[in-house]
């Protein structure tokens, strides 16, 4: 267990730190690609235009660059969440896929041998949906607007019914976390429709719901876990 | 007729500066695979699990990626094609992406989608939407390490809590997801009844799954019957 322990965090973890940041940095470089060769050819953005529609946008954006990770880290693991952060699509494709390639194998999400698994299972969607997304750019807009108007809205129910499995999954091996944690999550969600965060600055109202759902029932699961329930 | 700003946005140089990027996430994923395969036997992973991994995530994929794709069409019609494909391919999401696009080319004084559109604005609607995905990449790059060490701090190594820790974000994050779908309630939702149903259908396969642990079916498929149960369900509750 030892010799595994050490194989897993001084071989394994350190060299995904050290491609994973590799890696996403350079995504940060080469994600500019499009707005460089606009550039090139002379089109730029009226620098008026590009202030304020940042001024809109990346207040929208902010609360979810620090919610989101901490969220998912404890699913995603590190190479996960390198992979999942450069990739997009977290929630309804990289968590799921980490978790039920985990499951899949008979391993318990977030031990050193779950991060293995889960890492696959991030890996495998990325080549998916690079797939999915590629035929479907390419077969274009034509063949996708062909589908009839219930089906694109069926599609769109795959993700509550996802997200609910998911959530069944968590529930089930954590029964009694769940039995407190499912309805809190409706309480809480219910007083946010309600206003009750309004009270908040506007940048953080609509984050903090999440974050207390997902730190609440974390802290609560290691206490849980601390005194052997 | 295609649009004057979309044939620069569909342009072979378009193409051609959204590919390294893409290629960049796909190299990434495979060398974190890669890894990950040589040292899973090492930690007492068999290659049979990896494999089994690797099968299941691949059928769980398909029917999200659908979605992502179908909801590329409106991107596809703004932002042409390059562009759409790369931002849904590197740290983006349809829900994300269209309302940013937007809102920079209404900065610009124009309407996506339309003939009023120019390149200025297209290039507004480039630029926002590239800058404000940065802080998701940089967060990750900079503070996954310090993740892990803020991880084992919280749960004293102790692995009960390391498992708990993780259920834990799994019900109270996806929880309140399912919340956002199910409230305010209504009893002709299709999102709420396509939640209930996943719910369910994916317990009953866990009752199944702990009675019958080699179903190995069960554990690939579970999750994929369980979405399109919920999916075929709700769809009764759609309003068209």
């Amino acid at each position: 267990m030892e010799k595994s322990s050490n194989v897993f965090r001084g071989e394994f973890l350190p060299y995904i730190i050290k491609w994973g940041r590799g890696t996403n940095l350079l995504g940060v470089i080469l994600v500019f690609g499009p707005c460089i060769y606009l550039g090139l050819k002379g089109i730029w953005p009226d620098s008026g235009a590009f202030i304020a529609a940042l001024t809109l946008q990346l207040p929208l954006s902010a609360s979810a660059y620090i919610r989101e990770p901490i969220s998912y880290f404890a699913m995603l693991g590190v190479p996960g969440t390198y992979m999942a952060f450069l990739s997009g699509n977290i929630s309804n494709l990289r968590v799921p896929c980490a978790s039920i390639a985990t499951k899949s194998a008979g391993i318990e999400e977030g031990t050193d041998q779950g991060t293995i698994t889960g890492t696959i299972g991030c890996a495998v969607s990325t080549f998916v949906s690079a797939i999915f997304l590629t035929v479907g750019v390419i077969a274009g807009a034509s063949v996708l607007e062909a589908m009839p108007p219930i089906v694109t809205a069926a599609l769109n129910l795959l993700l509550p019914a996802l997200f609910s499995s998911l959530m069944a999954n968590y529930a089930f091996s954590k029964p009694k976390l769940a039995a407190i944690v499912i309805p809190a999550c409706f309480i809480i969600y219910f007083a946010q429709l309600q206003g009750v965060f309004n009270v908040l600055p506007s940048i953080i109202a609509s984050a903090i719901p999440p974050l207390i759902c997902a730190f609440g029932a974390m802290g609560l699961g290691v206490a849980m876990a601390k005194k052997g329930k | 007729m295609e649009l004057e700003y979309l044939k620069e946005a569909n342009s072979l140089g378009m193409w051609l500066s959204c590919i390294p990027c893409v290629l960049l996430v796909l190299f990434q994923a495979w060398l974190f695979m890669k890894r990950a395969w040589d040292v899973g036997p090492k930690i007492g992973v068999t290659h049979e699990q990896m494999k089994e991994a690797a099968k299941s995530s691949l059928v769980a994929s398909i029917g999200p990626s659908i979605v992502v794709v179908s909801g590329m069409v409106s991107l596809l019609a703004s932002i042409g094609g390059p562009l759409a494909w790369l931002r849904l391919s590197v740290i983006g999401s349809v829900m994300y992406e269209l309302p940013a696009a937007d809102r920079a080319a209404t900065a610009a004084g124009c309407t996506l989608g339309t003939n009023n559109m120019t390149m200025e604005a297209f290039a507004n609607a480039a630029w926002i939407m590239t800058t404000c995905c940065l802080g998701w990449i940089l967060v990750s790059a900079l503070f996954a390490d310090k993740m892990e060490t803020f991880r084992d701090k919280v749960t004293g190594g102790n692995m009960d809590a390391v498992i708990a820790l993780t259920a834990g974000g799994g019900v109270g994050g996806f929880g309140y997801m399912v919340a956002q779908r199910c409230l305010p309630f209504n009893l002709q939702s299709a999102d709420m009844w396509s939640a209930v149903v996943g719910f369910v259908v994916m317990w009953l396969f866990n009752i199944y799954m702990k009675k019958k642990p080699d179903a190995k079916w069960a554990q690939q498929f579970g999750m994929t019957i369980a979405m399109f149960c919920g999916m075929v369900v709700g769809a009764f509750f759609l309003e068209v």
